[in-house]
């Protein structure tokens, strides 16, 4: 008999620095569903292609899969548990990469996998590739005022190094060069030009535009700061939308995250698989932060320039003053 | 887990306007059967594959497998559930096309499937991938008398058109230009030389020459005239071969291929997987056929010619007077 269908999944799409590992993981801590650790399956049609790319990449990208699999088909994450995961994904490579996802979500069913790879966002194919493997699938857009983005990316560079030097991803994130529909970084930009407004104006569009032919039902826009000043609020909406229980209960396990077995360090040989900084410190507190602005100069350019007039149009549709 | 071996599937092997839908339709609602709509997936070794001739195709091919596994999988072709049946096979793209069937089969387990799909006669490379995936198949060639057959293709080039023009198959099936053994078709032919006895001499040739190699007991050649003038006799007999029930109950059954949950149109997104005249009038009308002759002039050949020596020969081998 072929394996009973998996539920819907959830996929939380956002521009990295917004909030996705800590909200995705509160998700994933309610008792009916399940938060896996950043995978970055839809970069690759096929788990073999899906390998190719960890190994080549300047993060240790295969971490998220390795944990996941040890933990969920090993039991628990150890260097051993990992070692073994490493030959049973290895043996699986001719899988789609849908399919390797959907092995982990029945093993898990009937809890709903909760799934947030922010590499998705950053290429029309990756989003068809998602949108076509799991049509049924349900989506957060989870965004972030560009201003704290744009200044948590930055921080992140001199706060998240790698061999002495900012992680390639968020260089990336501070050099679009435009604004243009399917942009891509272009790291060769100067450091003195580097403006994470760019990125944060095309990483959403590239969400948008994909989420913008789904009915109402699968998609829910929610702004990161709304669930860390106000949580019982915003993860009550969150559960109500996916008609999964809403009691106090329910709730206070997301307020948790720092439960979920990814928001750790990993086993020696697979440490990562999420952000680095949410698993130093996993815990949630909530805090109302001080409200953001839309004007005013930003403090990283030099010119004392002031968000586009495209990224203050996007924010306001987004809800933000 | 494991799995229990797969029942042997039955293959309905037959030149398109033979009675096969019909027929396979009677089949595959014996008790101890389950009939598939035409899931054309013998046209490629794997179900990318199938996927990528599916997208080039003159009509809506994989709507077959797409309502087979909505229906088999997700329990009904719903709207909802054809959707959830795109994703499914998309996930499943690393797989040969025979493990795609197995997996439909062993979701319909414990009963036999039926499998018909008209495509796999044209060419012996697709005869030969099923019979190499599936060496314990049993076969049933099923074949029409060819004066009854090109009469019908004839008529389906009226009766059956898409955006105005005949659709391509049955141009196909009419423009053989010679009997050559896998000759195919050449539709840059004159409207005016059309003349289906080509393609029903080509077609019956290719199923007769591909079982040669497999054992008697493993095939039977029926007339579909015989089981729509006596269907009680002729389902009696195939069941019996088949080593199913032949009681009366099994047989009233197939004597609704109406029953069948492919006999209708499907939801929007996979409406057709079969052929569209029987499943706008899926009703078994048992009655005798008018008793057609292999002698005398063909009425769409101006020039008042009668049938080609070997298609008389192999037609009376079927045991067509």
């Amino acid at each position: 008999m072929p394996s009973a269908p998996i539920p819907p999944i959830l996929s939380v799409m956002g521009a990295p620095r917004s909030f996705t590992s800590l909200v995705s993981t509160m998700i994933g801590q309610h008792p009916q569903m399940y938060g896996l650790p950043e995978i970055q399956f839809f970069m690759a049609d096929t788990v073999g292609e899906f390998w190719d790319i960890c190994l080549l990449a300047p993060a240790p990208m295969g971490d998220g899969l390795l944990r996941a699999v040890a933990q969920i088909i090993f039991g628990e994450q150890t260097e051993e548990t990992v070692q073994r995961a490493r030959g049973w994904i290895r043996r699986r490579t001719p899988l789609t990469t849908g399919r390797m996802l959907e092995l982990l979500a029945e093993r898990v069913a009937p809890r709903i996998v909760v799934e947030k790879s922010t590499g998705t966002g950053y290429n029309r194919k990756f989003l068809a590739r998602c949108g076509a493997m799991f049509p049924d699938s349900r989506y957060i857009h989870l965004v972030r005022h560009p201003r704290g983005h744009s200044q948590s990316v930055l921080k992140g560079m001199k706060e998240m190094q790698w061999n002495g030097r900012p992680m390639q991803w968020l260089i990336d994130l501070a050099s679009y060069p435009t604004i243009e529909p399917g942009q891509l970084p272009d790291s060769r930009n100067k450091v003195d030009e580097l403006d994470p407004q760019k990125s944060w104006y095309v990483l959403n569009q590239n969400i948008r535009n994909f989420l913008r032919p789904l009915p109402p039902e699968r998609k829910l826009l929610v702004r990161g700061e709304d669930v860390v000043s106000n949580p019982d609020e915003a993860l009550l909406r969150i559960a109500a939308w996916m008609g999964l229980r809403t009691d106090a209960e329910a709730i206070a396990a997301m307020k948790r995250p720092e439960d979920s077995p990814y928001a750790c360090l990993g086993p020696p040989s697979a440490q990562y698989g999420n952000d680095g900084l949410f698993i130093n410190d996993p815990v949630f507190r909530p805090s109302k932060g001080k409200a953001q602005s839309l004007d005013g100069p930003l403090g990283w350019r030099k010119d004392g320039a002031e968000f586009m007039p495209e990224i203050k149009k996007l924010a306001l549709e987004f809800g933000y003053a | 887990m494991s799995f229990a071996p797969l029942k042997t599937p039955l293959f309905v092997l037959g030149a398109p306007r033979s009675f096969t839908s019909v027929v396979s339709a009677m089949l595959g609602q014996h008790p101890e059967m389950y009939g598939l709509p035409e899931v054309q997936l013998s046209l490629s070794d794997t179900v990318v594959g199938w996927w990528n001739v599916c997208a080039q195709a003159s009509f809506p091919m994989a709507d077959g497998l797409v309502r087979a596994v909505a229906e088999l999988i997700y329990g009904g072709q719903t709207e909802e559930n054809v959707l959830r049946a795109q994703g499914w096979i998309r996930r499943r793209f690393h797989l040969s096309s025979g493990r795609m069937l197995e997996l439909l089969a062993e979701a319909a387990a414990p009963r036999i499937i039926v499998e018909k799909t008209p495509g796999t006669v044209y060419n012996r490379l697709f005869l030969q991938r099923f019979g190499a995936m599936f060496p314990d198949a049993r076969y049933l060639h099923l074949v029409r008398h060819p004066r009854g057959n090109a009469e019908s293709v004839l008529k389906a080039m009226n009766d059956l058109q898409l955006f105005g023009a005949p659709m391509q198959w049955v141009i196909d099936l009419a423009s053989y230009p010679t009997i050559e053994p896998n000759q195919l078709p050449d539709s840059r032919y004159k409207a005016e030389e059309l003349d289906p006895q080509k393609g029903w001499y080509v077609l019956n040739q290719n199923i007769r020459s591909f079982l040669r190699g497999v054992p008697a007991e493993r095939k039977m050649v029926v007339r579909g005239e015989d089981v729509i003038s006596d269907p009680d006799k002729m389902l009696r007999e195939i069941a019996g071969w088949l080593g199913l029930g032949t009681d009366s109950e099994a047989i009233a059954a197939m004597k609704h291929p109406e029953q069948s949950p492919y006999a209708r149109l499907g939801p929007p997104g996979a409406k057709y997987g079969n052929d569209l005249l029987f499943i706008k009038d899926p009703a078994l009308r048992p009655g005798r056929a008018k008793t057609l002759s292999l002698e005398g002039p063909l009425g769409w050949k101006k020039d008042g010619a009668g049938f080609l020596p070997e298609v008389k020969k192999l037609a009376i081998q079927f045991g067509y007077p």
